[in-house]
């Protein structure tokens, strides 16, 4: 006699079996090509090895000398100056057009296409994004030294991409500028998630435009915010194919562009040490999750309190 | 039920299927030609070479080779060569994987000489001092420095050229009698003689309105006056190196070059006629539009294939240049020729890289083909050294090479070289522009150096 219980057990047990089945493929593809590399990656960050012939153990030799590697930290202050020059044009233009969209005094039409329009940056492949922004700002032939020139602004056209300073700047505008309708398109729909209740009822007791900014959207997009931030810190962390591009591939000028990543590149393909390469990525791996862990922290502060 | 069975056995055989691909290449490849699919010989009359055939793989980064194999393949019928022609920037990488997974093919590879220490260490040239190829006893075929820079740090051989890359510097002969009343080849050297010399000549080629290079990255072809950078594992920066800076820097902020760089419409377009002063990069078509200064450049510096760049080049000029000597003998370039540690056809293979770089028929037809290509084989630049050069005013160009190639000293060149070459002119750069002062470029250049090569001693 069947007991319809066991039945019903069993069946379920079946479907969970066939589901396994289904994930297998990504689950097999997933652990060669992700957890393989990160489990490798981290074994060759203590051995000594160029890439060729066996790797030789040598503890934590490398992670002593990431912490008193000069250019390493350079590189990484240059990476956070790009980075936070980057953020703040990144999510102030954002928020700025966020502000203006949602805004239901001025009930902007055609989101959706502007929306489209801010996106359209990121689209573009960075290489020839590079090679774009590289002729734009030539010091000879630059579109921008000749509008600065035309409209008297400047007498010698700027050399931006020669300069440290301005070579930095530079590549922040162009991160900010790829990025800004990724950030945008997040924050409108966090602002759209939140009730229009609330916008109502602040308008009725009278409340200014940025009153309601300051106490009702910006707490509300806390969550939105933290995503957008961590994700750019992760990603500006990691910036790579601009400023190699618009170098010569070891940071210049004056070894400006040279970012935590390329060096990482530099060392692993160029200077043909994946060994001491494969501990930046883990050091950097490490920056990365802390400087995450003191965002959460900061943005949910109060929130705790 | 049974169809799920069958689909989980489906996949599981799939995934077996798979694996054993990826697998494939780990099988040992290591084994010696004559074990597998080697070259077949046919033996004819005995005083007659044996008759080759089989197929050879190249992975070349000179177009070169496709004639040299077409060349092989008309002696030898019965071989078919494919010859893959790969960017220089990827060569190295796609080297590196193919070999890395132990490939049978390709069978012969090259390396341009910065490339090759790490392609020796690395394994994937096989050993061409033992036998049966025993390279060691061609030795003084081919010119010296070609054949140091072809072997490895035990100093066993593992790759030779079929082409010699000395350097000189190709000059105005009608700008150097106008300023100085004296155009003679040896007389010019004298003006290139060091770079303190160089700098004062490019102010007297500047004050007769003429602009002594296109740019200041001329001087980079002489690297090593200096000698090498890095002696007894430690990193020298010596006065020469110092007076090389200098005189980068004064050229620079003097002004005393055209800022025409190398490879740039302007610099093409200064061999045969005036150009712009300042018009970097600058597209042909542009160039005349651009206004101000014009000025013609006095010299090239430039290895061996650079001599033909200019004749190409050089229009109505043809027959007004000049080759002289600069500070210190150098080479730039050249394609090295080997065979593939992982090849199973590795006795057709080496009868290719005789035939390219060890005969001198072939190196005589290489001459002839290349038109003025300077071939390593001393026999034949011997044969060919009081040939005159109607571009370069009837001088004897082969006779100038083949004494510049005797003088190269190999043993200034280093693994480190082209890194710390680069950091080298980032320093220099930094001093040009005003980033830095002298002092805290040269500063930074060690701490770089420090960072990318912390086995190397430096000395601040």
């Amino acid at each position: 006699m069947r007991i319809p219980g066991n039945l019903g057990t069993r069946r379920r047990k079946n479907v969970n079996n066939t589901g396994y089945l289904f994930v297998l493929p990504f689950v097999i593809i997933f652990l060669i090509f992700s957890i393989y590399p990160v489990i490798r990656t981290l074994y060759l960050s203590f051995t000594q090895y160029k890439g060729y012939g066996e790797p030789v153990l040598i503890g934590i030799d490398n992670y002593k000398r990431v912490i008193k590697d000069a250019m390493f930290w350079r590189a990484l202050l240059n990476t956070l100056k790009i980075w936070s020059v980057n953020i703040v044009v990144q999510l102030g233009l954002a928020f700025l057009l966020t502000i203006i969209f949602s805004d239901l005094k001025y009930r902007m039409k055609g989101v959706g296409i502007f929306r489209a329009l801010f996106y359209l940056p990121n689209l573009i492949a960075p290489a020839s994004v590079a090679f774009l922004f590289a002729a734009l700002l030539d010091w000879q032939f630059g579109t921008l030294n000749q509008i600065l020139i035309d409209a008297k602004v400047v007498k010698v056209g700027i050399d931006w991409l020669g300069q440290p300073g301005t070579a930095q700047l530079a590549v922040a505008i162009i991160g900010a500028w790829m990025w800004f309708g990724n950030s945008f398109i997040m924050l409108m729909a966090g602002v759209q998630g939140i009730s229009k209740d609330y916008f109502e009822a602040a308008a009725i007791d009278g409340a200014g435009r940025w009153k309601v900014f300051g106490s009702i959207t910006l707490p509300l997009l806390k969550p939105i915010l933290l995503y957008v931030a961590i994700t750019s810190l992760i990603g500006g962390l990691q910036i790579f194919d601009i400023p190699f591009l618009i170098t010569d591939g070891i940071g210049k000028p004056n070894g400006s562009l040279n970012t935590a990543v390329m060096y990482l590149y530099n060392t692993a393909f160029n200077y043909n040490n994946v060994g001491y390469a494969s501990s930046i990525a883990y050091f950097l791996f490490i920056i990365i999750a802390i400087a995450s862990g003191i965002e959460y922290k900061i943005m949910y502060h109060k929130k705790e309190d | 039920m049974k169809l799920r069975k069958v689909t989980a056995l489906l996949l599981a055989g799939i995934m077996a299927l798979s694996l054993a691909a990826c697998g494939k290449t780990d099988g040992k490849t290591d084994e010696p030609a004559a074990s597998k699919e080697e070259v077949k010989t046919e033996d004819t009359a005995s005083d007659e070479p044996a008759k080759l055939e089989g197929k050879l793989v190249i992975w070349t980064l000179a177009e070169d080779l496709k004639a040299f194999a077409d060349k092989f393949m008309e002696k030898n019928p019965g071989v078919e060569v494919e010859t893959v022609v790969i960017a220089p920037a990827d060569y190295p990488t796609k080297l590196t994987a193919a070999l890395r997974g132990k490939a049978k093919e390709p069978d012969i590879i090259v390396g341009e000489p910065q490339m090759l220490p790490d392609f020796f260490e690395a394994g994937f040239f096989e050993d061409l001092s033992q036998e049966p190829y025993g390279a060691e006893q061609y030795k003084d075929l081919i010119v010296d420095y070609i054949y140091e820079a072809g072997r490895d740090s035990e100093g066993k051989v593992r790759a030779l050229s079929y082409q010699a890359t000395p350097g000189g510097i190709y000059y105005r002969r009608d700008i150097a009698q106008k300023i100085w009343g004296n155009e003679d080849p040896a007389f010019v050297s004298e003006k290139f003689k060091d770079y303190n010399t160089i700098a004062a000549t490019a102010v007297e080629v500047k004050n007769a309105g003429y602009r002594i290079f296109g740019d200041t990255g001329n001087l980079r072809w002489f690297p090593n006056g200096g000698g090498a950078w890095v002696q007894d594992n430690k990193l020298v920066l010596s006065q020469d190196r110092l007076d090389y800076m200098d005189a980068a820097v004064k050229l620079y902020q003097d002004k005393l070059v055209a800022f025409s760089p190398e490879w740039s419409a302007a610099w093409y377009a200064s061999m045969s006629g005036p150009i712009p002063v300042n018009a970097e990069w600058a597209a042909a078509e542009d160039l005349e539009g651009l206004g101000g200064d014009k000025t013609e450049v006095f010299a090239y510096a430039l290895p061996s294939w650079g001599s033909l760049i200019v004749r190409d080049n050089a229009g109505d000029n043809a027959g007004s240049f000049g080759v002289a000597s600069g500070p210190c003998s150098f080479f730039g370039g050249g394609t090295f020729v080997g065979i593939s540690s992982h090849s199973e056809r590795k006795e057709l293979a080496w009868e290719f890289v005789k035939f390219t770089t060890l005969d001198e028929e072939t190196a005589k037809w290489w001459t002839d083909v290349s038109k003025g290509d300077i071939v390593s084989m001393k026999s034949v630049l011997e044969s060919v050294k009081d040939v005159e050069n109607e571009t370069y005013g009837k001088q004897k160009t082969y006779a100038y090479f083949l004494n510049e190639a005797q003088n190269i000293d190999y043993s200034l060149i280093t693994r480190y070289d082209t890194q710390i070459g680069n950091y080298w002119g980032a320093a220099i750069e930094a001093v040009q522009k005003g980033d830095k002062t002298k002092e805290q470029a040269i500063d930074e250049f060690y701490t770089n150096v420090q960072s990318i090569y912390p086995e190397l001693e430096i000395t601040k």
